[in-house]
């Protein structure tokens, strides 16, 4: 008997987590602060919004914290407790020319199967369909469960990873990555760890060693090989075709390149933005911050004529409602989460995803047999919730500003002032400054 | 294009009717044309003013400085939203240096706060024109056809605007500054440091764009530096540190750090010394850009796209530019320099690209778009049409992508950029050569290829085969995968240029450089098979070691062999024979090291990611006979080289691989 | 009239990113620090405690490539002196007069292997490694042997500036260089260069009442080096422009530098924190830690090169600042680097 037990490998069932671990003490600066994860926390265990103008902003210096709409600073009450989301506010909007209706602006941004270790990508996947926006599913090819999501974008990325014909054709549309913000001028990079038998089948590469993506795509050099690459994937897909790039220093120029290109939308992802590897040399030194480049982006689209029907969804940092509500008054259509969804899902910030050890179970390295999964159900509720406390959270702002629609608020910077920014950064967003 | 010496000088219209093949790269936003002649008479200056108050104030402004200047009248009138385009003679010319002065104080003074007039051309042998608008309309704008004769060089542009606007005609090409007359493709990253070399030489005003910063320092080198024209071009196009052997060339690297260029760059430029015609092109060290140049009888052509030369002179000899190199050529002397070593074993498979009779369902593409030409094929594809002909393809792109079946596609002509991308079953014969991007992302099906392949060939190809008889160009087969029993074949007849197979991870490449047997140059070029971590790489014959992966610069390794011997762990001996090999790499360097000295010389050479690649220099052995056999003898059968392929596998192969295991992790040393 | 004053220690996440890259933390020696979820960096989270943190630098995107430093050449050498001497990346060590001497030996040689400079300034003696490597030191005018080649002179005010001496250490067959403060009076960098000084170093950590940020000062001598009415503009293409300060940290630090005009960056306190030297560390172990950290920044430096499109770190990034943007800086500060803020066109 004993004999027998001897070389098997116990197949486990693994614990399914569906709570939340407890938030470290924070001992050095950290942008996703206690409170900012609490808030989040708040909105995916209730689904009801819990704050109006966010008070986790207070001593943020981000650029975007100091700029607040000027309501907030003639009406400054936070809390939603007691406070009824208006019905008569509309959060829905089309973009991508109309080809895309959304219910609430928002686009559950592109992390890649390998980078999430996959419950998480499910779970992101399905509650974009059950909610009405979207979910990027990064570079890395695509999970079979996800594939059988429908509110999907596609990520064709400098490496290629899993695409195929089929695979393109996938979900509303495709988003050509360019550049993220966690690190611009870099390619995708998910460290050998995390390549594992199932990771190495989808992406063809061999076991263990590190999924590095190339810097650029080594056939778009210039803004008409861009072009190239957007009418060969609407040729073989029809769909629509949205362009990811990292917010950088020429990102207004980059902006009006990707429209007149043929373009739908463009993701524009700023400094401070998630990622699963970064080079810290590069993550902490290269690239500006969403707030900035979305205001710049939207002027010169505007100047040159291209801004209608085109869309510019904002990613990089982006925490809370007001946050989302800020940077569409600065000229964005729409906004991305990345971290702010694996918070909801349980992340307490351990900065090891590059790693594998996550103990929340979200960027762990795969098992195959895994001693703890994320629940899925507890995830897709997670992100649902979230979602649905976002969308009250952006409607109590929106009646707060006399705006009946969201489409409203896109471009509106009369209503936003700087707090204590200087001359330079005011000029660059376009908003009046108060010292 | 530029005229041969006894050739008929070239007509406006030819210029036009080559850009306008490649129309779709460019915009609206602008465009030109601009031309030398080696017979001058007076010099003209061209200028653009907004108003004709703008207009007088600059005639004035130029005339403090340059003496009476004529007006010639006004070439396109303004209408209030673009400038107006107006001509001057200079009677009394005080030499290029006070003009080139004079231009550059005037610009500047008419630049802030709104630019209100522009000088852009003020050369005795140049012409320029351009404007707002698609080729088709600056060149009616103009009246090129009517008013011009010929002229000795011609270029002409289409622009896609980067980093400055598009409203105004001072951002559009040709830039000219001097006897210089470029356009430009590209988007240089040492913008800045070169506006900070000009301004250190006299440069007072730059309108925004790297283009004319590139006409500048082409003035600048050969006019004012008066360096040799060779020179000139071998400084901005800033060849590897390596390449630049001799001490005077290092010299002028250095002193003209702000001149060498950076980033995607293809400049086609032409200029007049007095005395013969010259056309430049320069292609930068990466290979980032297209461009193509070719040569009949008459001229000398150079263009981003084949089919733009093809459309003027069906029948000329064409090559691609090395990366990092540059083609000169003059009305008296022709080419002079080619941008290609051993430029007749280059072009020899294109001089016998075969045209059989059309089989199947026959398609006239000539007038068809590319969604046309799909749409077609998807719907023979659907009705279970097995063999389609596309007769006169004349560069139209994306031919293939989205269509699913079992057909087979023959191409007669030449088809443009990303050919069969994503294909997942089709046949592709080719009667010509392919451009840039060909199988991108192709899990099965074949692409046959009787001409040449440009760049990025097969990337991320993972099923299937690509078989191309002549030459291919930059990153071919990069990123070639194999999975679930379904392995890639990439093979080329002629030769590649850089970064073959980089991070290849599965799949075969096989490199036969047919025709180079005894020529000294290498069939394959640089950083061959760097990043690889799968898959292998088979090239026909030696390939110098320097070639294969990405080494760190020699002269670091060599610095620190040095520093090893004055530190008297290495004897003096074996450092200079070591400072005396042609290649320090890995193989070399441990054959000469001792383990303890080697382990601390590698560490130049590794990083996390860097797998050892094990070069071998042997036959091909039985397993390898028996996969690769049938793949040659279709090649042979294809492109009827039965008997050229025959004894090949019995030849002896350069194979490059990833050895299995990772670098080894360099020891960290514990606390003293 | 500083932006920010002088500021003493370093953070725990820059010693412990030097450390790793050392080998004295963690078990990637050589290699640069990979990290995970977004950044902290100033002066967004954490306070900016210097003008450099208000700076980033370009990722390159659509309109030009960004280039993969791990699979395609990224060149670091610089050749300084007119040509003469060819560092294998723009780095160099400073701060060596509180070392043993065993080590300073020590440091000199790994230098010369690595193809970097070994700043003597401080010194009282010229360690007998000197000799041979005198290309890659730069040794003191009162106490310099003929075994080293680049002399400095510390030059205070416009008054010090000596042509004589000048002459006679090029008599010697030597190269002047000379030591400055980073101040912004201009008239000091003109008349260094009227001198005819083979290089400038920059040092903030000289103490001057016309003071300013070294940031600044970089970007003013840059910028007075290449006026056309100082000779023509050849003159600040044959004049080595060096940078050091003891609160420079890393490869960020010294890429930026690079872009407003320096060519070669002396580090100081960071090198050592980051090795973790002290009286008790061997030779051999400070020379391997010390190869370690050089060769990890040399490859961030590439990193960062390459992200902007940049292949060559001498002829493309040095003195570019197109390269770079700064955010939340004075439009006087703004004007004074030679930066644009980060959004305008």
């Amino acid at each position: 008997m004993m004999g027998e037990q001897v070389g098997r490998t116990e197949e486990r069932t693994p614990l399914l987590v569906d709570r939340y671990l407890n938030i470290p003490r924070q001992t050095s600066p950290e942008f996703w602060s206690v409170a900012r994860i609490e808030h989040i926390r708040r909105l995916a265990a209730t689904g009801r919004p819990a704050y109006v103008w966010d008070p986790c902003k207070e001593g943020s210096m981000r650029v975007l914290d100091r700029l607040r709409f000027r309501r907030e600073l003639e009406d400054p009450v936070a809390s939603a407790d007691g406070l009824e989301v208006p019905d008569d506010v509309e959060v829905g909007c089309e973009i991508a020319y109309g080809r895309i209706r959304m219910s609430v602006p928002l686009y559950l941004g592109d992390m890649s199967f390998g980078a999430l270790s996959g419950v998480p990508n499910v779970a992101l996947a399905r509650a974009a369909d059950s909610t009405g926006v979207l979910c990027g599913i990064g570079e890395g090819g695509v999970h079979p469960e996800v594939a059988k999501c429908r509110r999907i974008v596609v990520q064709w990325a400098s490496a290629r990873f899993g695409l195929n014909l089929h695979l393109i054709r996938l979900g509303e549309g495709v988003v050509i990555k360019i550049g993220q913000g966690a690190k611009p001028g870099i390619g995708g990079h998910l460290p050998g760890a995390k390549v594992v038998e199932v990771i190495s089948r989808t992406r063809r590469i061999p076991v263990g060693t590190d999924a590095i993506s190339p810097a650029p795509h080594h056939d778009i050099y210039s803004i008409e090989d861009l072009e190239q690459r957007i009418w060969a994937l609407k040729e073989a897909t029809g769909k629509p075709v949205f362009v990811k790039v990292a917010a950088t220093n020429y990102v207004a120029y980059v902006a009006a390149g990707v429209a007149r290109m043929g373009a739908d939308g463009i993701i524009i992802d700023g400094h401070g933005a998630g990622t699963g590897a970064a080079p810290a040399a590069v993550r902490d030194n290269v690239g500006i911050p969403v707030e900035l480049a979305v205001a710049t982006a939207d002027a010169m689209l505007r100047r040159e004529g291209m801004r209608d029907g085109f869309t510019v969804i904002a990613a990089g940092r982006v925490s809370s409602a007001e946050d989302a509500a800020k940077l569409m008054a600065l000229g964005a259509d729409c906004v991305s989460i990345g971290t702010a969804a694996l918070i909801a899902m349980g992340c307490i910030m351990v900065h090891k995803c590059h790693l594998g050890f996550c103990p929340a179970v979200i960027t762990n390295r795969i098992e195959d047999n895994p001693k703890k999964v994320l629940s899925p159900e507890f995830a897709q509720r997670c992100v649902e919730n979230l979602i649905r406390g976002w969308s009250g959270e952006l409607k109590l702002i929106l009646e707060r500003l006399g705006l009946r629609r969201v489409t409203d608020l896109v471009g509106r910077r009369d209503l936003l002032v700087g707090i204590g920014l200087r001359e330079p950064t005011l000029g660059v967003l376009g908003v009046e400054g108060l010292q | 294009m530029l005229r041969k010496r006894g050739a008929p000088p070239i007509s406006p219209r030819i210029a036009f009717t080559a850009i306008e093949c490649v129309r779709y790269r460019g915009s609206r936003f602008g465009a030109g044309f601009g031309l030398v002649n080696l017979q001058t008479g007076v010099r003209r200056m061209k200028a653009f003013a907004v108003s004709e108050q703008a207009e007088r104030e600059l005639r004035r402004e130029l005339s403090m400085r340059l003496g009476e200047l004529e007006p010639l009248g006004c070439e396109v009138a303004g209408d209030g939203l673009t400038p107006g385009s107006y001509v001057y003679a200079l009677r009394q010319d005080p030499g290029d240096e006070a003009v080139r002065r004079a231009v550059q104080e005037v610009n500047r003074k008419f630049f802030r706060p709104s630019i209100r007039a522009h000088v852009y051309a003020w050369g005795r042998h140049v012409d320029v024109f351009k404007g707002v608008g698609y080729p088709a309309d600056v060149y009616q704008l103009y009246d090129l056809e009517r008013r011009l004769r010929g002229a000795d060089l011609w270029v002409s542009h289409t622009r896609q605007p980067t980093n400055s606007p598009g409203r105004l005609p001072i951002w559009s090409h040709p830039f000219s500054s001097g006897e210089w007359v470029a356009v430009h493709n590209g988007d240089v990253s040492s913008f800045g440091a070169n506006m900070s070399f000009l301004e250190s030489v006299g440069f007072l005003n730059f309108v925004g764009t790297d283009s004319e910063v590139i006409a500048f320092l082409l003035d600048h080198l050969t006019s004012v530096e008066r360096l040799p024209l060779e020179e000139a071009c071998r400084i901005l196009v800033n060849p590897f540190e390596d390449y630049v052997q001799d001490g005077r060339s290092q010299g002028r690297s250095v002193v003209f750090r702000g001149a060498r260029l950076d980033g995607p760059f293809t400049v086609v430029a032409g200029y007049s010394d007095g005395k013969d015609v010259y056309m430049v092109v320069l292609a930068d060290r990466f290979k980032f850009r297209p461009v193509v140049v070719g040569e009949d009888e008459n001229y000398v052509y150079a263009a981003s796209e084949e089919v733009q030369i093809r459309a003027v002179s069906p029948d000329a000899r064409v090559w691609t530019l090395e990366p990092g190199s540059f083609m000169l050529a003059s009305s008296s002397r022709g080419v002079i320099i080619a941008g290609r070593k051993r430029l007749d074993l280059f072009v020899r498979p294109q001089l016998s690209i075969p045209r059989p009779e059309p089989v199947g369902h026959v398609i006239d593409a000539s007038e068809l778009g590319y969604q046309q030409i799909n749409r077609l094929l998807r719907e023979l594809s659907q009705r279970g049409v097995s063999d389609v002909s596309l007769l006169n393809v004349r560069g139209q792109r994306y031919i293939g992508v989205g269509v699913e079946g079992h057909i087979r596609v023959r191409i007669y002509g030449t088809p443009g950029n990303c050919l069969a991308n994503l294909n997942d079953s089709i046949d592709f014969e080719v009667f010509g050569s392919v451009q840039d991007d060909v199988g991108d992302v192709m899990h099965g099906g074949s692409v046959v290829v009787h001409g040449d392949a440009r760049d990025v060939l097969g990337q991320a190809l993972q099923g299937g085969e690509i078989l191309v008889k002549g030459n291919a160009g930059n990153r071919c087969g990069i990123q070639m995968r194999e999975y679930e029993g379904r392995r890639p074949y990439l093979v080329v007849g002629g030769r590649v240029d850089d970064y073959l197979g980089e991070y290849m991870a599965g799949g075969v490449i096989v490199v036969l450089g047919l025709g180079y047997e005894g020529s000294d140059v290498p069939v394959v070029g640089r950083f061959a098979g760097t990043g690889m971590v799968g898959g292998r790489i088979y090239v026909r014959g030696t390939v110098p070691r320097s070639h294969i992966g990405y080494l760190p610069p020699r002269r670091d390794v060599l610095q620190y062999l040095r520093g090893l011997w004055l530190d008297g762990e290495l004897d003096g001996r074996a450092f200079e024979s070591l400072a005396a090999c042609e290649h320090l790499d890995p193989e070399t360097l441990s054959r000469h090291l001792p383990p303890d000295l080697l382990r601390r010389v590698m560490k130049l050479f590794e990083h996390k990611y860097f797998r050892r690649l094990l070069v071998e220099e042997r036959h091909l052995n039985e397993a390898e006979v028996h996969e690769l056999g049938p793949v040659l003898r279709a090649f042979g059968e294809k492109f009827s080289l039965e008997r050229e392929v025959k004894g090949l596998l019995d030849e002896k192969f350069t194979v490059i691989h990833p050895s299995t295991a990772q670098a080894p992790k360099p020891v960290v040393s514990e606390e003293g | 009239m500083r932006v920010y004053s002088k500021r003493l220690g370093m953070d725990d996440r820059t010693l412990s990113h030097l450390r790793q890259m050392s080998g004295v933390e963690g078990r990637m020696p050589g290699e640069p620090p990979i990290v995970s979820m977004g950044s902290t960096a100033p002066p967004f989270v954490e306070q900016p405690r210097a003008v450099l943190d208000h700076i980033v630098s370009d990722g390159a995107q659509v309109t030009r490539p960004s280039i993969d430093p791990y699979r395609e050449p990224v060149e670091t050498s610089v050749h300084i002196f007119g040509g003469a001497v060819r560092l294998s990346m723009p780095l160099g060590v400073s701060g060596l007069s509180d070392l043993l001497e065993g080590l300073v030996e020590e440091v000199v040689r790994t230098c010369y292997r690595m193809g970097v400079l070994a700043d003597l300034f401080g010194l009282h003696y010229e360690p007998s490694s000197v000799e041979g490597r005198g290309d890659y030191v730069l040794t003191h005018a009162v106490r310099g042997t003929a075994a080293a080649r680049n002399v400095q002179v510390v030059v205070l005010g416009d008054d010090d500036v000596d042509p004589q001496l000048v002459e006679r250490i090029r008599a010697e067959g030597r190269r002047p260089v000379a030591r400055v403060p980073s101040t912004r009076t201009a008239d000091l960098y003109r008349a260094v260069a009227s001198a005819r000084f083979d290089a400038i170093v920059i040092d903030e950590d000289l103490e001057g009442d016309t003071e300013v940020d070294l940031e600044l000062a970089v970007a003013l001598c840059d910028r007075v080096l290449r006026d056309p009415s100082m000779g023509g503009g050849r003159l600040r293409y044959s004049v080595t422009l060096i940078a050091t300060s003891s609160r420079l940290r890393g490869s960020g630090d010294v890429f930026k530098l690079l872009g407003l005009g320096a060519e070669v960056v002396l580090l100081k306190d960071s090198w050592k924190l980051g090795t973790n030297v002290s009286r008790d560390t061997r030779p051999s172990v400070l020379a391997e830690r010390l190869e370690n950290l050089l060769l990890g920044m040399q490859k961030e430096l590439k990193l960062l090169a390459g992200a902007a499109g940049a292949s060559s770190l001498h002829s493309t990034v040095c003195g570019n600042r197109e390269l770079f943007r700064a955010v939340e800086l004075d439009g006087r500060v703004l004007e004074a680097l030679g930066v644009k803020a980060a959004g305008s066109w």
